[in-house]
């Protein structure tokens, strides 16, 4: 074992640049940041970047309003979270007996799940609402819910399933030797063991479903029902008579939940999401 | 091809290797039982899901508007609205610029999540935890934000951009203008690396150590090392992740919405913006259902094509 | 399945409360409303008060949509598109209201209208007919109106040489003065009007239909046949508008690429007014709204219509807003009430002083708070007398498109007349099925 005197200078030269080149990397990805923090702190600011004369809360203070902010948040709240639960029971539930059953047609569907979960449902916005309009969803928290749920299930399901393949079936079995049933199972048994995999769905699909715009933009109509993704649109869109610092908190105030949500996530799980494991083919 | 041969395709290429044996289950309850939970899951994507896709179809045989006689009573037009689309060059251009747009966003943020999971593997904690930090909080955040920060980011007059190249004598530009296309693929970029890094930080770990090692003591350079040992041992990712990818820069539809319009000059007039202006705009229901319909099957044929690779590559 | 229970149950109550608006005594108002403006909310909000002391049990349910022009009209469509979101009562775009009549979307008012007096007394003929679909029935009645024609800066023009009571004759004459005004100013814009496709109806509405007026025969032979009910190709008109376009650009009157591109082109260069930074605009009268703080505008700035080509009358298009009634309103008895006190002198006095358009009722124009508040008023009042409209058949949106495509090409494009107006007459056939 004489060679690795000789070949230690090489990776060391070789994390010196792959530190370097991470930390290039890692600024470049918060270069579009910067704006953002300082015009929210800014109360003159404009859309160029710039050091603010003063710092302050004003652009905060000054959006605090129950139009402007604190009704659209509940609203997102309200869809995200309601959407969310939805989909985590639900996945949770069909993703159970695809994972611990042979069953028939059990491939059939996972593959028809798979392949829904990749088409775009940009496409189907459109007759979704023609839809909707005929079974008198339109511009209702339910119907926004059920479809965002609807989209979002299968990659839930499939997230879930490849979760649960991960438990261990022995404790199940005494389970069901006693005599349990499969639900029962699936709620004291399963479930509890895969916490980590449950927040990682809901979590994941909380922020997804929270940053959503083109479905609350279309199924949503009456002012008062618009979660944020839609009115930072229309904050955004009123063009020229906008005032940028007031813009920018919105959008940090908008941004918040998702940001506290992923530090809690990586915190807890240590590490970035466990998507991977729902990811995997 | 027949959806049979598919399953059947991708059954063999992911074998439930963590699911233990159920030979003690399967004479347990085989009857209609297990079935039951599925069901309302399955229920919501039927009618929610795969309905409007149904429903588009049928409505694209329609002039169906959204306003004018055409909203009052839909005519069924047969195929005009089909045949349309085969002369309507705007379409085309759309479709094709979609493909570019989407074919670059694609590799840019497959090679640089790729890039970032090859350079954080052996880092130490802190920059690990800062590098993805930065990444991940880009994917996070929502697209409309994102569009906002970009759209300040290259910003014509004084934006942070044009600020930082004047800072080093570089002159600048009206992005959002003159490279419209830039803009949107990178900002959808910037926005989608940290779904590749982590799904190839993931696959990374699970590339045999003993290996590389091989190859090392065979005398396999860095690059050699990459490219015969770990790019094929996840090469089935790395296709997951393309796909995955692929498909959800097709359905962008929010950032390119808020951030160019769509323009200057229709420049960044992706299909799901096209769709949306012929049915929101011009009020053509029926016509922009049979984009739908499009952006479905371009869905379909990518998927497709996926898993034939799939069962290939895993033979 | 308990959780499943208790969500479909939260999400039911859910629907169910925000549903509460759909009942018989409540009349909702849809209008669109860009914050911080208030105009349009405060004059309504007056209405909803006196509508509601002096009818008991009823209720006027506001509901501001905040959204551009065009986003606004898909929304209301989409409203329309369900009885539970239907509009009793909507604030619709003049070019709109045909479409929205043969949608099935809004009701006639003839029967109501003849009964109510201030109809006939206070609205001109050409005012009524704003309100009017394609089959001669009123759907609406007209609250503000909006004609197109030149601001241009005094001081700009005297340093120049050029007439402080400017009055161009014909296009070759305009475009000299534009000639003139620049060689003594090299720095500022001489012309500022939209034309990129980014501003749609700013660019057809306000820019390139105002031309074409302007040309031999007008609209109606360069634009859309009301006779023949069909759009116009290959017309001289249309060529002649887009080479008059053509040479602003190739002589470098217009503004900069970059401006011209910029959605929000017709701020910028409202700004630019208190600066002098520009010479001419081609708009209508709310851009004093964009002054800020410039009191003196009233004196510095002048107002001339735009010249057709080859002299004679000026030319203009003229558009405006209707308070229309949804053709799903439950009580139209009480619903057209609301409406008369939308539109009585007091409510369109308001909101004509709110928004700075030009004012539909003859005794709101005639009051002297109007054209104290808004001096340029008075002349683009009487504009309305040369103005065409734009024809309310649904194909417009998507021709007004194709115009659009056109004068970006021409302007910012480098394309020639010629090939903007074949481009042109393509898209409109495959619009028109021809």
């Amino acid at each position: 074992m004489t060679l690795p005197s000789l070949a230690a200078p090489r990776p060391r030269l070789h994390a010196v640049f792959a530190n370097v080149t991470l930390a290039i990397i890692t600024l470049l990805f918060l270069l579009p940041l910067i704006w953002l923090v300082l015009a929210s702190l800014d109360p003159g600011a404009t859309l160029s970047l710039r050091a603010p004369e003063r710092i302050a809360l004003d652009n905060f203070v000054e959006i605090g309003t129950w139009e402007l902010t604190f009704r659209p948040m509940m609203n997102g709240l309200i869809i995200s979270g309601l959407a969310s639960l939805l989909v985590v029971v639900l996945s949770a539930l069909a993703a159970y007996p695809l994972s611990r059953y042979t069953m028939r047609y059990g491939d059939h569907f996972l593959y028809t799940v798979l392949f829904l979960s990749a088409l775009p449902v940009t496409a189907i916005m459109i007759p979704v609402y023609t839809m909707f309009v005929r079974l008198r969803l339109v511009d209702s928290f339910l119907g926004c819910i059920l479809f965002l749920a609807a989209s979002s299930l299968p990659f839930a399901i499939w997230m879930m399933k490849n979760f649960m393949d991960g438990i261990p079936i022995e404790f199940e079995e005494a389970a069901w030797l006693d005599g349990a049933s499969s639900l029962r199972t699936l709620r004291t048994i399963v479930l509890p063991l895969m916490t980590p995999g449950l927040a990682a769905v809901s979590i994941f699909q909380f922020i997804l479903m929270w940053g959503n715009f083109f479905v609350p933009f279309i199924l949503l109509l009456d002012p008062a029902k618009l979660p944020m993704a839609v009115t930072l649109y229309q904050f955004f869109g009123s063009f020229g008579v906008v005032n940028y610092g007031n813009l920018a908190a919105y959008a940090a105030v908008y941004s918040a939940p998702v940001i506290v949500l992923y530090l809690v996530v990586s915190r807890v799980f240590n590490g970035a999401f466990r998507l991977s494991g729902g990811a995997k083919g | 091809m027949s959806s049979r041969d598919n399953g059947r395709g991708v059954a063999n290429a992911a074998p439930r290797s963590s699911t233990p044996p159920k030979s003690a289950l399967r004479t347990f309850r085989r009857s209609v039982g297990p079935v039951v939970p599925i069901v309302p899951a399955a229920a919501i994507m039927a009618v929610f899901f795969v309905g409007p896709i149904l429903w588009a179809v049928y409505v694209g045989f329609t002039d169906q508007g959204l306003t004018g006689a055409a909203a009052l009573n839909p005519q069924w037009v047969w195929f005009d609205n089909f045949e349309r689309l085969i002369n309507d060059r705007d379409a085309h251009a759309a479709i094709s610029r979609t493909v570019a747009y989407v074919l670059l966003v694609v590799a840019g943020q497959n090679v640089l999540g790729l890039a970032l999971a090859l350079l954080l593997q052996k880092r130490n904690k802190a920059m690990k935890t800062i590098a993805s930090g930065a990444v991940v909080l880009a994917w996070v955040l929502p697209e409309v934000v994102v569009a906002m920060l970009w759209y300040a980011f290259l910003n014509t007059r004084d934006g942070t951009l044009n600020t930082i190249l004047a800072s080093v004598g570089l002159p600048g530009q009206s992005w959002l203008i003159d490279q419209p296309l830039f803009a949107i693929v990178i900002a959808s970029v910037w926005r989608g690396t940290a779904f590749s890094l982590l799904i190839y930080s993931a696959a990374l770990e699970e590339v045999s150590p003993e290996s590389i090692e091989a190859a090392q003591v065979d005398g396999a350079s860095g690059m050699q090392q990459l490219f015969y040992v770990v790019l094929p041992s996840i090469s089935r990712l790395i296709l997951t992740n393309l796909l995955l990818t692929t498909l959800q820069t097709l359905g962008v539809f929010g950032l390119i919405f808020a951030l160019t319009g769509g323009g200057p000059g229709g420049q960044t007039q992706t299909l799901p913006l096209y769709m949306y202006e012929q049915a929101f705009r011009y009020n053509l229901i029926g016509y922009s259902s049979v984009i739908a319909i499009v952006l479905v099957v371009l869905g379909v044929i990518l998927s497709a094509f996926y898993l034939y690779a799939f069962r290939k590559g895993s033979k | 399945m308990l959780a499943v229970a208790t969500v479909s149950v939260a999400a039911l109550a859910l629907s169910g409360c925000t549903d509460a608006g759909g009942g018989d005594q409540v009349i909702r108002v849809v209008y669109p409303e860009q914050p911080p403006s208030t105009a349009k909310s405060d004059v309504i909000e007056t209405v909803k008060a006196e509508f509601e002391e002096a009818n008991e049990g009823w209720t006027l349910e506001l509901v501001p949509i905040n959204a551009a022009d065009a986003d606004y009209f898909s929304r209301i469509a989409l409203m329309f598109g369900s009885p539970d979101t239907a509009p009793d009562i909507v604030y619709d775009d003049t070019f709109q209201v045909n479409a929205h009549a043969e949608a099935g979307y809004l009701a006639p008012l003839d029967e109501y209208l003849t009964d109510w007096e201030d109809w006939d007394a206070q609205y001109s003929p050409t005012t009524q007919d704003l309100g009017k679909g394609l089959d001669g029935t009123s759907y609406g009645i007209p609250i503000t109106g909006g004609t197109i024609g030149l601001w241009y800066d005094k001081s700009l023009f005297e340093q120049a040489g050029l007439p402080t009571d400017w009055q161009p004759e014909t296009w070759d004459e305009f475009v000299a003065d534009l000639e003139t005004l620049q060689a003594a100013h090299p720095d500022i814009v001489p012309f500022a009007a939209q034309t990129a496709e980014v501003h749609a109806e700013g660019s057809t509405f306000q820019t390139f239909q105002v031309l074409l007026q302007g040309t031999e025969g007008g609209l109606d032979s360069s634009f859309y046949d009301p006779s023949a009910g069909e759009f116009v190709t290959g017309s001289e008109g249309f060529n002649d508008a887009l080479t008059l376009l053509a040479d602003l650009r190739s002589k470098g009157l217009l503004a900069d690429d970059a401006d011209q591109l910029d959605p929000n082109y017709w701020g910028t260069f409202g700004g630019w007014f208190t600066e002098d930074r520009v010479g001419v605009a081609l708009t209508g009268s709310w851009l004093m709204f964009l002054f800020g703080e410039y009191p003196e505008w009233t004196d510095e700035l002048g107002w001339t219509p735009m010249p057709s080509r080859d002299g004679g009358d000026a030319a203009s298009m003229s558009g405006g807003w209707v308070w229309a009634m949804g053709a799903g309103a439950a009580d139209k008895e009480m619903t057209f009430e609301a409406l008369t006190m939308l539109t009585s002198y007091e409510s369109s006095l308001a909101l004509a002083l709110g928004t700075g358009d030009v004012p539909t009722r003859i005794d709101v124009a005639e009051t002297p708070e109007i054209a104290e508040n808004n001096p340029s008023i008075p002349f683009f009042y009487d504009l309305v007398n040369v103005a065409g409209i734009r024809p309310g058949v649904a194909e417009y949106p998507q021709v007004s498109a194709a115009i659009a495509a056109a004068t970006e090409a021409v302007t910012i494009g480098g394309m020639s007349p010629e090939e903007a107006q074949a481009a042109y007459d393509e898209a409109v056939r495959s619009i028109t099925g021809g």
